[in-house]
Order: structure tokens, then C-alpha cells, then sequence
């Protein structure tokens, strides 16, 4: 039997509590391949008025970037994947 | 009735300061007389000197937070400054009232003229206003409560639709929150009210949507529209009616400050040319002065 692999962590679009509101991916602060650290800012998230800092959830290398640029997104949304650093 | 209304009316020493709409209206009209003020603009360079030196004049220590911003259509960096006015410095339970004091480039909404000449004396005046009043009031605010009116800038720097807003809300915020998680941050807000547009003669301040719906914002909600019910002030309608992206949302979400939003949007010279005093009344102003300095006072 194969050992499943454990999904990658991704950085997930939080509930800000601003139904209604808009989301938009703004601004990407770390490109795709590059090592971070968890907490470290990844991206910009533009509600109508505030914008807010989204931090790595882990630990690792930002694999993949889920959507581009000035996207619209929702909370609940997986928006990058993360290959954790090896413990 | 009568000996009330007299010893109102002499200004007993023993009452504590009213809140005159006369007055702020007066504040009204000579942030007017500055024209438009803009972020950066000469306009908003004279009105920030005619603030400072009112509230330092009144008794208040004033800071002066500066951040610059690129101008998307130009490259150029545009000079910004919050204002941060500070009474009773000693007191570190404190609560925080804010209003934009920039006005919108443009009146984009205008059917006329989108780019004429936009005043904000409502969106952008009134706030300032109703600060300027209160200041006399707050400075001898007695009990434990501290209070920072905060005028922020670059509320709204906005002149292509996807320029952003509340850049002066977010940078306060941001520094706010920064200094509080390095401990750096010598006080806490409790909590704090935006004032954005309360000047309108046709005044109707119904519940903002985010501060309704946020479990730590809804009792400011619930205390100031209970103050205006006791004090029979009928402009503050008690149910929720319109969401609004204002700076009550960064001060919340970024600086953790549960911050309610008392705002008129039910104003029809909006974003236009028409945004000018005789669209503006003392009495609106001072419905909304005597709500917060009541709800002040009230606080333990």
C-alpha cells in the first residue's frame, strides 16, 4: 500500500467578517519558488478600504501561485501552495 | 423649562461646555473658504495649519504623522500627513475619533462636470468641524477615558477607479498594530467612532452595516443611537441601512480598533460639485456633536 502523501499547506483567503465587500488579490510579494518563513508577508488583499497582509502559513518554499493579480477572491478561497521545509 | 434654558444660555460656570453647532458651523465655513484640499495640495497644506493651530491652541498636543504615496498618473510622491491630536496624554484608557480631512480630487459623480472643482464641505469638511467644536469640551472632559481625534489623510486619493482608499487610515493602523505587537505602543484605543459626512441639512444617520454586524462594534453602535434616543435627537435613525468602505474598516481590521462608522450616505450632492455649505446646516452639526460628547461623558 502506498503512503499517502499529506496535502500541501495553502494559504486560504480568511473571513474578514465585511460580507458583501469585494476581495481582490492585489499585489503578490513573494514569486513563485522562493523559500519563506511562516508569517512572512506573501500577498496584498484589497477590501474596499483596508488592505490587508496575508502571511505564510508554514514554513517552506511558495510553489505555486493559485490566481493572478487583481483576481477577485473569496473567503475560504486556497490562493497559494506551499512545500513545508523539511523538519 | 425657563431656568434651564437661562442658565444655558448665560453658560453657568458650573455646567460643563456645550456643543454649539453655531461654532462648528463657523469651523465650516472657514475649512470652506481654503477651497478644495486634496491631498498634497496647497489647499490641504493651509488647512492643516489652520487645525494645528486651533487644537494646539485649545490646549492639545499634536502629532504629526507623516507617509508620502505614489501618484499612479504622474510617478510623483505625494507628501501625507494624519494628524494625531492628543488631550489628556496621561490617561491611558482612550478612545479615538477620526474623520478624513482630505476632499476628493475631483467630482467624478457630477453629470455635469466630473472634472470641476469639488469643495467636500460635507465629505471631507464636516467631520473636521464637528472635531474642531468638541475640542474645548473633550479638553475638560473629566474621569478616567483619554481621547485622540485622529484627521486622517488620503481618505480618499482617488482618481482613477481602481486608485485605493483610507491610504491615511491604513498607515495609521498599520503603525498601530506594529507598535503594539514590539510593546512599544504606550496606550490602547478601547475603541473608536468615524465621523464622515454629517453635515447634511437633510440629515439621516442610519447604522452602518460593518459596525452593526461586528460583535465588538455593534454596542458603540447601540450606545450612541441610545444616547440620540434620550436626548430626542431623531437624525440618528436607530436600524441598519447602508454598508460603507470607510476608514472605520482598516482602524478594525488592521489595527484591531473596533471602530464604528456614523455616517450620512443619504446625501444627493455626493462626490459633485454640489458638496457646498448651503447644502450643509449647523443643526446637523450639532445633533452629532451633543450624540458623542454625551456618549463621551457617558463612558466609565
Amino acid at each position: 500500500m502506498d503512503r499517502a502523501s499529506p496535502p500541501s499547506p495553502k494559504l486560504i483567503v480568511p473571513d474578514l467578517g465585511i460580507p458583501h465587500t469585494a476581495l481582490t488579490l492585489s499585489l503578490w510579494l513573494v514569486p513563485e519558488g522562493v523559500e519563506v518563513l511562516e508569517g512572512d508577508r506573501i500577498a496584498e488583499l484589497l477590501t474596499g478600504a483596508a488592505t490587508i497582509d496575508l502571511e505564510a502559513p508554514v514554513t517552506g518554499r511558495l510553489v505555486r501561485q493559485l490566481v493572478d493579480e487583481d483576481a477577485a477572491v473569496t473567503p475560504g478561497m486556497a490562493i497559494a501552495e506551499f512545500e513545508p521545509a523539511a523538519e | 423649562m425657563g431656568c434651564l434654558w437661562l442658565a444655558a444660555a448665560a453658560g453657568r460656570a458650573d455646567e460643563p461646555p456645550a456643543f454649539s453647532g453655531a461654532r462648528s458651523f463657523k469651523h465650516l465655513e472657514a475649512i470652506a473658504a481654503l477651497g478644495p484640499r486634496p491631498s498634497g495640495s496647497p489647499g490641504m497644506v493651509k488647512q492643516r495649519e489652520l487645525i494645528v493651530a486651533h487644537f494646539q491652541t485649545a490646549g492639545a498636543k499634536v502629532w504629526r504623522q507623516a507617509f508620502q504615496i505614489r501618484d499612479r498618473r504622474t510617478g510623483q510622491t505625494v507628501p501625507m500627513e494624519n494628524l494625531i491630536v492628543e488631550w489628556h496624554p496621561d490617561r491611558t484608557d482612550r478612545v479615538l475619533l477620526g474623520a478624513h480631512y482630505d476632499t476628493r480630487p475631483f467630482p467624478d459623480r457630477d453629470p455635469v462636470d466630473p472634472r470641476g472643482v469639488f469643495l467636500g464641505v460635507n465629505d471631507g469638511g464636516s467631520g473636521v468641524a464637528v472635531l474642531m467644536e468638541l475640542a474645548t469640551a473633550v479638553r475638560d472632559l473629566p474621569g478616567p477615558i483619554g481621547v485622540d481625534f485622529v484627521l486622517f489623510d488620503a481618505e480618499e486619493y482617488v482618481v482613477a477607479p481602481r486608485d485605493p482608499y483610507c491610504l491615511g487610515s491604513n498607515f495609521f493602523a498599520r503603525q498601530y498594530a506594529a507598535a503594539c505587537q514590539a510593546g512599544t505602543q504606550p496606550h490602547r484605543y478601547r475603541c473608536g467612532v468615524i465621523l464622515d459626512m454629517v453635515a447634511d441639512r437633510d440629515l439621516e444617520i442610519f447604522q452602518e452595516q460593518h459596525s452593526v454586524g461586528w460583535p465588538d462594534t455593534r454596542p458603540i453602535v447601540d450606545d450612541l443611537w441610545g444616547v440620540a434616543a434620550r436626548l430626542g435627537v431623531r437624525q440618528f435613525v436607530p436600524r441598519p441601512k447602508y454598508t460603507v468602505e470607510d476608514d472605520h474598516v482598516p482602524l478594525r481590521l488592521i489595527g484591531r480598533i473596533p471602530t464604528c462608522d456614523v455616517i450620512d450616505f443619504d446625501y444627493p450632492q455626493w462626490h459633485t460639485t454640489a458638496d457646498t455649505l448651503e447644502h450643509c446646516s449647523a443643526e446637523s452639526l450639532e445633533a452629532v456633536g451633543r450624540v458623542v460628547l454625551e456618549w463621551l461623558r457617558g463612558l466609565e
